[in-house]
Formats: structure tokens, C-alpha cells, sequence
């Protein structure tokens, strides 16, 4: 059995709106294993940013989290003060968001941005020490000086920019977000992140914004980053085709909950639950001559007033009576494979 | 481009501003109905002398010959005599014009340091008390006008506290040997320390008045760009990397926010010098804005161009000098 790092549980949250309180997650439970890269796949809207954001204690007003835990290395986040969540943020746990151009600080330059995430978690006195006695011949410093902490941090910044093979590294650092390209933009952010040699790193639909090219060279990056740092993967997207390339495991989220969760050859392979059946359905194959599009009928449901007991079964096309009753619990039908339906209870 | 290249355009763009200032200002001052040449001859001067003194102001000549006549001597330096000194009016504005700049430069202080303070600490306790008496503050200060505000502020300070002199700008009994005319420097060159004491003293009323609406904008201006500037990605992100409070408002959130104040900060620094037209005059300030104001009041042409002129010059500067702390706070902007 491999060793869990992450496991989330019944985890809740709403979000007190004007309009009424929007159940934004309603129970959602998943174990990322130590290691692995693991996949959380749904549409706009269903959860799987505030899961994120949730992780990382960073939900926005008026959201909150209002039950369940997350456990990390067996250590409860939400039982954390905002102090120690603070020293996590950054160095253990990392995230890269979607959008390079308004996530990066327009009026810093790359190499601040990146500088102050390594200054805020690491100490680099021995490092600085080391640079003290070599370059400035300075054999009998006890503690460092400024110039030499300011030369160790910005090798590392470069150090981080190279590990993401950003072209001209040492131009890149004097240089704002505005100067640079949409790749190297999120290549930038993909070095913040793993400045600190985070355990766990967050892609929060980390290739949306990046066209297809670029987007392969990303998530070859972020997959080899993953075997050299030996950090373990959450990714966040809405592309099937990308889970399918990069992800170990899978979990399908549908409105605030998971619907399924598997090993991603068996969800692609023997997928059980009616939402990732169509999901995979409505993904047209090459192989075959497409004429019409095959859609999920119907729309996602509003989360102020979800549908009661399993939120798919108005779209559903197995619906049963029980569906609108009794919402579907998580549970293991097959080892590894999870799913929350009643036609498999 | 670099931005001495810059610089040099802009200084030389300063030239076409002035000509059409003068224009614009020689033209006004000409159509407003009353007669200088009377007012400088006297109420009681016979018609034969008050056509003397038109003769010898040279109001007699058409509108166009006498702009082309003070252009002419303007490109020497030469501004006209003015008429109700009977000065060159050169002269009455070197004497005046530090007074100003000190006064402006006091209120701009004012404002910066007591504006930004609380703008920030509006936007981070955002709703709370100490929100609410800000904003308080600051709907006081943009509601309230100057002039009353001065007549006020004298009554208090001066009348019943006696904290504070009534006018002027220093003590006359403090003598202080003139250097460069701006007091606060004069004293600090010569170690005259009752006199920086004193001048700073004379100061605090009137550039208080002078700034009071600008904090308030400033105030407004920076807390609701805060608040915007507090949603954006790059702070989620911020936070996400584990930045404390501190780094996240100070680095993150302030200098985002900061870049439209500076714009509102230059256009208030125009808006300042007209109020010192009002201000100078209520404080008895010995500076351009109260020399405006009698020349306006006196029908003074030659001390009116001068005075304009100048402003339009000192406008003009504060402006450049905008633009590239512009340059500076938004690495987006480059000439």
C-alpha cells in the first residue's frame, strides 16, 4: 500500500452569498498517495479550484470551509493557525494558477517575485557563509553579509529558472511579466513554485490559458520536474486528454462532490459512474467520422438549491427513483476504484 | 527611447504651453470691462492724464500690436512694469515665488503623509471603526471649502488657543538674511534655528488648509483602489507563496494602487495653485497667489501675464516630474 500524503475528508464548503448560501464543496473525500500525479477532472463550476484553494487555506470571503479535514503528512490543515498555514503556503505546499498574466505582480520584476517566496521559507546562511568564505575571501564571518544572503538568494532564483529551463535566465530576472511571452510568463510561475522544493505542487488548470504547443512543452516540464524534484502532482483541468497524458489516478468531481475515483486506465477503460461515461462520450475520436457532438444533456445544477439526494440525476440518463431521495455515498466497488451511484450499491 | 531624450521633448513642449497660456490669458484679461489706465492714474486724475498714462502703458495700441510688444520683451526677460507696484514685474516675482513653492510644497507634504497613512489603514480595516472615521475625515475635508476652512482654523488656533500666528510667513522681529527667499532653506544655511522654528510655525495653517481636500482625495483615491487591488490574482498568489500581511499590502497591494494616485497627486498640485490665490491672501502670505489676486483686483495686465506665466511654468514642471515617478512605480510604461 503506498504511503497516503494527502487525504481530504467530507470536506464542506459554502459560500454566503447575497442570494442564498452556495454549497460549493458538499462532501468531498479523496488520498493522494506519496509520489503519484493525481488528476481531479470536472466542469467549470464544480468544486475543483476551492478544493485547491481549500488545501491551501486560502478560500475567499464570503466563502468558508465549514466541516471536514485535510490531513497532510498526518497533520490536520484546517486544525492549523494562520501562522503556521503561512509557513506551509509557499515552501511545502505549492500551487501554480492558470492565468500567468494577472497571477504574476505586473510592477515586480520576475526574479523579486521569485526572491521573495525563497527569503520568506529557506535560510540560506550556510549558503551565504559558503559564498563569504570563497568569493570575498571573507574566512572569518560568522554571520553573513547582506551582499552575500542577497548573491545566495539570487542563485537560487536562477537555479529555479534553469530547473524550468527558462531561456536567459539572467535577463529574465531584471525583467517584468509584461516582457516576456505566455509560456515563459508560465514557466516563471512554475519556478515561484518550486523555489522551495515544495513535497506537494497544486496545477490549478495550469495550462488553460497556453495553446497547445506550449502546453505540451509545460506538461512535459511538469512532468519531468515531478521525477527530479520527487514531489507529488494535484492536477486541475477540465481536459480529459491532458489527466489521460499526465495523471496516475483520477478523480471526477460533479458539483461539489466526487462522482468517481480511479486509477486513470481504468477510468478511461471501464469508467462506471454516468457522469464520466458522458464525459468520455462527449470527447469526439479521431477514428471515427464526427458529425454531431455527443453533450451531457442539460446544464450544471445551481448550488444554492442543488437537486436533492445524487445531484447528477436530473441529467442522468439511469436515474432511478432512489436518485432524487438518497444521495449516492463514496465507496469502493472495486479495490482502487471508487463511486458514488446507486447502481452500484 | 531614453528618457533624457524624453526629457528634453518635454522641456521644449514647455514653450508652445506658454504661448498659448499667454494668448489665452492676454486675451481674457484685455475683454474684461474696466480701465487700468484709470486705476493707475487715480480716481481724481483729469481725463488728459489718465490718456497719458494710457499712452505711456501703451494701452492704446491694438490688441495684436501690444501682445506682439510684450511677447517681444518677454523674450528678454522683460515682463512689464506693473501697475500697481510700479515694479518691474519680474522683481515682484522673484520675490514672491518661494513663498509659494515653500507653501505648496508644505501642503504636498501634508498630504502624502497624512493621506497615504490612511488610506491604507482604511482599506485593511476595511468597515471597521477606525474605517469610519476615516472616511468620516476625509467626506469633512472634501466638503468643507477653503476659505472657510482658513477663517475657521484662524479663529481657533489664533484667536482662542493662540497656538498659531494669524499671517505672514515669518516673525518680523526674527531677523533672516535672504539667500535663496525660501525661509526654511535660509534658515538651515545660515543656522538660524529660531527662524526654521518660527517659519515652520507660520507654515503649518495655512499648508494645512491649502492640503486638507487633498488628503481626503488622496484618501478615497487609495482606499478604493486598495480594496480592487486586494482581489486581483497576483495577491491570491502572493498569499499562496506564503507571503505575511505585511509583505502582501506594502509590496503587493500599495504600489499597484499607488500609480493613479500619483496622476490624482499631479493634477491636485494645479489645483493647489490656484488655491493659494485664496489662501495667501486670507493668511496674508507673502507669496504669487496673493500678488495674483490684487492684480486681478487692481486690473494689473503686466503682474496678471507674469503671474499666469509662472504658474503655467511651475504646472508644467510638477507635471514632468509626475511622469517619471510614473516611469518608476509602473515598469509598464517606458519612453
Amino acid at each position: 500500500m503506498p504511503e497516503v500524503l494527502l487525504r481530504v475528508k467530507n470536506l464542506r464548503v459554502n459560500f454566503y452569498t447575497y442570494a442564498g448560501v452556495v454549497k460549493a464543496l458538499d462532501g468531498v473525500s479523496f488520498e493522494i498517495y506519496k509520489g503519484e500525479a493525481f488528476g481531479l477532472v470536472g466542469e467549470t463550476g464544480c468544486g475543483k479550484s476551492v478544493t485547491a484553494a481549500s488545501i491551501l487555506r486560502l478560500v475567499d470571503k464570503p466563502g468558508r470551509i465549514v466541516d471536514g479535514e485535510i490531513i497532510f503528512e498526518g497533520e490536520d490543515l484546517l486544525k492549523k493557525s494562520e501562522r503556521e498555514m503561512r509557513e506551509i503556503r509557499g515552501s511545502k505546499i505549492a500551487i501554480v494558477f492558470q492565468d500567468p498574466m494577472t497571477y504574476l505582480n505586473p510592477v515586480l520584476t520576475i526574479g523579486d517575485q521569485i526572491a521573495e517566496t525563497i527569503r520568506e521559507h529557506q535560510d540560506l546562511t550556510v549558503e551565504a557563509l559558503e559564498i563569504e568564505r570563497n568569493e570575498y575571501h571573507n574566512t572569518s564571518a560568522e554571520k553573513p553579509s547582506k551582499k552575500a544572503l542577497r548573491e545566495a538568494v539570487l542563485r537560487r532564483v536562477e537555479e529555479a529558472l534553469k530547473m524550468v529551463r527558462m531561456p536567459d535566465p539572467r535577463v529574465v530576472i531584471d525583467q517584468y511579466p509584461h516582457e516576456l511571452s505566455g509560456g515563459m510568463r508560465q514557466r516563471a510561475m512554475i519556478a515561484m513554485a518550486i523555489s522551495c522544493n515544495p513535497k506537494f505542487l497544486i496545477l490549478d488548470e495550469a495550462t488553460t490559458f497556453l495553446d497547445v504547443t506550449i502546453q505540451r512543452q509545460i506538461l512535459e516540464l511538469v512532468k519531468d520536474l515531478k521525477d527530479r524534484l520527487g514531489c507529488t502532482l494535484m492536477i486541475i483541468t477540465h481536459d480529459m486528454g491532458i489527466i489521460a497524458e499526465t495523471c496516475d489516478r483520477v478523480a471526477v468531481m460533479y458539483a461539489g462532490t466526487i462522482a468517481e475515483c480511479a486509477e486513470t486506465k481504468r477510468i478511461f477503460s471501464k469508467p462506471l459512474h454516468p457522469y464520466t461515461r458522458g464525459l468520455l462520450d462527449a470527447i469526439p475520436l479521431p477514428t471515427e467520422d464526427v458529425k454531431v457532438l455527443k453533450p451531457i444533456p442539460g446544464f450544471v445544477p445551481n448550488l444554492i438549491n442543488p437537486p436533492p439526494g445524487c445531484r447528477f440525476h436530473p441529467r442522468c440518463p439511469e436515474a432511478m427513483e432512489v436518485c432524487s431521495r438518497v444521495k449516492p455515498e463514496l465507496r469502493e466497488v472495486e479495490p482502487g476504484h471508487q463511486v458514488a451511484c446507486h447502481l452500484y450499491g | 527611447m531614453k528618457l533624457w531624450q524624453y526629457l528634453i521633448r518635454r522641456v521644449m513642449l514647455i514653450v508652445p504651453l506658454l504661448i498659448g497660456v499667454s494668448l489665452i490669458t492676454f486675451t481674457v484679461s484685455h475683454l474684461v470691462p474696466g480701465d487700468p489706465a484709470r486705476l493707475a492714474a487715480g480716481l481724481h486724475a483729469s481725463p488728459e492724464t489718465v490718456e497719458a498714462m494710457r499712452h505711456r502703458l501703451g494701452l492704446d495700441k491694438p490688441l495684436p500690436v501690444q501682445y506682439y510688444l510684450y511677447m517681444m520683451r518677454l523674450l528678454h526677460g522683460d515682463l512689464g512694469t506693473s501697475i500697481m507696484t510700479r515694479r518691474p514685474v519680474i522683481k515682484d516675482i522673484m520675490i514672491r515665488w518661494p513663498g509659494t513653492i515653500e507653501l505648496t510644497t508644505a501642503a504636498m507634504s501634508i498630504i502624502i503623509i497624512l493621506g497615504i497613512p490612511l488610506g491604507v489603514i482604511s482599506a485593511t480595516h476595511r468597515d471597521k471603526l477606525i474605517d469610519h472615521a476615516s472616511r468620516i475625515f476625509s467626506l469633512l475635508g472634501v466638503s468643507m471649502p477653503s476659505f472657510w476652512l482658513a477663517l475657521i482654523l484662524q479663529l481657533i488656533f489664533c484667536k482662542y488657543l493662540k497656538i498659531f500666528p494669524v499671517g505672514y510667513r515669518i516673525d518680523p522681529a526674527i531677523g533672516l538674511r535672504r539667500i535663496t527667499g525660501f525661509n526654511v532653506l535660509d534658515s538651515l544655511l545660515t543656522l538660524n534655528f529660531p527662524a526654521l522654528v518660527n517659519s515652520i510655525w507660520h507654515m503649518i495653517l495655512p499648508a494645512f488648509t491649502l492640503g486638507f481636500q487633498g488628503i481626503a482625495t488622496v484618501q478615497r483615491l487609495l482606499r478604493s483602489n486598495m480594496l480592487d487591488s486586494l482581489t486581483q490574482d497576483y495577491v491570491k498568489l502572493a498569499k499562496a507563496k506564503g507571503m505575511p500581511e505585511r509583505i502582501v499590502i506594502y509590496k503587493h497591494v500599495l504600489r499597484n494602487s499607488m500609480i493613479p494616485v500619483v496622476t490624482v497627486l499631479a493634477l491636485m498640485f494645479g489645483g493647489m495653485l490656484g488655491g493659494t490665490f485664496i489662501i495667501e491672501t486670507i493668511f496674508s502670505w507673502q507669496g504669487l497667489g496673493r500678488y495674483g489676486a490684487s492684480a486681478i483686483i487692481n486690473l494689473d495686465f503686466p503682474a496678471i501675464m507674469g503671474v499666469t506665466l509662472i504658474y503655467a511654468v511651475i504646472f508644467a514642471v510638477a507635471n514632468l516630474v509626475v511622469d517619471i515617478l510614473y516611469a518608476y512605480l509602473d515598469p509598464r510604461i517606458r519612453y
